[in-house]
Order: C-alpha cells, then sequence, then structure tokens
C-alpha cells in the first residue's frame, strides 16, 4: 500500500468518521427549545385523559399522519427533532389549525421553512385538522391557569 | 469489464470526482441524522447507514477497486434520490416533506453528480480497458 493511499484512506476516514460521530455537527433546533417541566407533562397528560372525542381523534392522527416524526409532544411520547415541539405553545385550537393548513406563514427561529408540508388542508380534511388542533392546545396548555407560573422558555410557537 | 488496475487518467478523474460527491451527499447525511433526524424511525438509521456506506466505497476507490467503487455508489446514491422523491410526495416510512432546504438541495446536487461521474467515469474505464486489450 502506498504512502499516497494511506494518506487519502485517513483523510476519509478520519472526515467521514468525525460526521457519523457526531463530532461539531451541532444539535437539532429543537433541542435547543425548553422542554416541559414533569409537572407540566403531568398536566398535559391529565388534560388529554379529560379530553373529548375530538382530542382522542387528535391524539390517534398525530400518530397515524406521521406528526410524531417530527414534532415532540412530552405528554404523549412523541419526540420528533426536526420542527419545533408542541407542548410548549402559547395558541389557541383555532390558531394551530392555522398553523397546520398554512405551516409557512409564522417559521419558528432556527427552522427550515420548507420542511413541514403545505397540503395537509387537503389532505387530512378540516375535521381532522381540527382535532389535531384541539389535542395540541390541550396538551400545551394554552388555557391552563398556571401558564403564567409555569410559561418559563415559551415562546412564539412558530411551525418547522 | 473494468480495467481496475489502469482505469486511465480521465476515467480516474471522473472516479474521483464521483468519491468527492457521494462523500458531500455522505457527510450531509452524517450531520443531519446528528440534526434531528436521528429520532425518525427507520429513516434517521438508514442515515447514518448512507454515511457510513458512502465511506466505504470512497475507500474502495482509494485501493483501486474501481468496479465495486462505481456498483456501491450507484446502489447508494441512486436509491437516496428516489427516497428523497418519495418523501416528497408520498411519504417514505411515514415521513413527508414539503420542501427543498440547502442541506437536502446539496445532498441532491451531490448524488445526481455522483451518478453522472460514476457512469462516466466507469464508461472511460471500459473504454481504456477495450483500447489496451487491442
Amino acid at each position: 500500500m502506498s504512502l499516497l493511499r494511506a494518506a487519502l484512506a485517513a483523510i476519509v476516514v478520519l472526515v467521514m468518521g468525525t460526521a457519523i460521530l457526531g463530532i461539531g455537527m451541532g444539535e437539532a433546533p429543537a433541542q435547543r427549545q425548553s422542554a416541559p417541566t414533569a409537572a407540566q407533562v403531568a398536566a398535559a397528560e391529565q388534560r388529554i385523559a379529560a379530553g373529548g372525542a375530538t382530542i382522542r381523534a387528535g391524539r390517534q392522527a398525530f400518530t397515524e399522519d406521521g406528526c410524531d416524526r417530527c414534532h415532540s409532544i412530552a405528554a404523549s411520547g412523541a419526540d420528533g427533532q426536526l420542527g419545533p415541539r408542541l407542548d410548549a405553545l402559547d395558541e389557541d385550537a383555532d390558531d394551530i389549525a392555522e398553523s397546520i393548513t398554512d405551516p409557512r406563514d409564522d417559521i419558528a427561529d432556527g427552522f427550515p421553512q420548507e420542511l413541514m408540508p403545505t397540503d395537509y388542508a387537503q389532505g387530512l380534511g378540516i375535521q381532522r385538522i381540527r382535532s389535531l388542533a384541539a389535542f395540541i392546545a390541550a396538551a400545551s396548555g394554552e388555557e391552563d391557569e398556571d401558564d403564567e407560573q409555569s410559561g418559563k422558555g415559551r415562546g412564539r410557537s412558530g411551525r418547522g | 469489464m473494468l480495467n481496475a488496475s489502469r482505469p486511465g487518467a480521465p476515467a480516474l478523474g471522473l472516479l474521483a470526482l464521483a468519491a468527492l460527491a457521494v462523500g458531500v451527499a455522505g457527510f450531509e447525511h452524517a450531520r443531519l441524522f446528528h440534526r434531528g433526524y436521528d429520532h425518525v424511525e427507520i429513516v434517521g438509521p438508514l442515515f447514518i447507514l448512507n454515511a457510513i456506506g458512502s465511506t466505504v466505497v470512497i475507500l474502495m476507490l482509494v485501493f483501486q477497486r474501481v468496479w465495486l467503487f462505481v456498483l456501491g455508489a450507484l446502489s447508494i446514491v441512486v436509491p437516496s434520490l428516489v427516497s428523497i422523491y418519495v418523501s416528497h410526495t408520498l411519504g417514505f416510512f411515514g415521513l413527508r416533506e414539503g420542501g427543498y432546504d440547502d442541506a437536502m438541495t446539496l445532498i441532491i446536487a451531490a448524488e445526481i453528480a455522483a451518478t453522472v461521474l460514476a457512469l462516466g467515469g466507469a464508461t472511460a474505464a471500459y473504454l481504456n480497458g477495450r483500447t489496451a486489450a487491442r
């Protein structure tokens, strides 16, 4: 094996190995967002469990429609990291439904604008989107009275 | 049959550029894996496998396994391009994407370049081998 080949192989292994191991690769934007506290997660679980048929349908749709691939909701076990986490929103269900149908209207800082599909309004139908929005609103606790106290780290939700 | 021992300078140049393109695409897949795709079932592991496979096929070229490099490179980049297309249309293992950000655009460009350059390099090496055999 010539010295040149050995040197080339070493460079390839070093560069690609560094990337594969994740050294200096940064982190997912979602990991920079504050995760809800254990108390907030427990409260969200209670709201979801106590929710009606719409919220239950939304929870099911969240998984079936692949929302959990990209978004986190700790209370439902979803841990997607490609888009912003959805259990720290300060939006009501109507605003969330609008975010699903028009996800590029307001992008959270640090998230790519292009990733979320824009055809959910056609593909899912308004009723399913309303269910999703109701579930996400329940998970994020927008109407929770403790928001003022427990809302540290919350910001404008944006969409990813 | 590719002439592995003497692919010729033009073929070697094309194949080296193909290896560079494979490396760029593999590197970007690894970077994206660590920036959120590691939490996506099936797709995330495929990203890291892409990077590992890219490393192996580049080493094939370094050690003059020319036809293994060409076959390996094409077997990585072509399915990857198809997967990207499927993830933007039907969905790929449950993952649907709505557009192409900078990283994805770079991967697509690198993989198209790798495909063209690998095929071009293989053709040049084949022709060089036929000429040398006469």
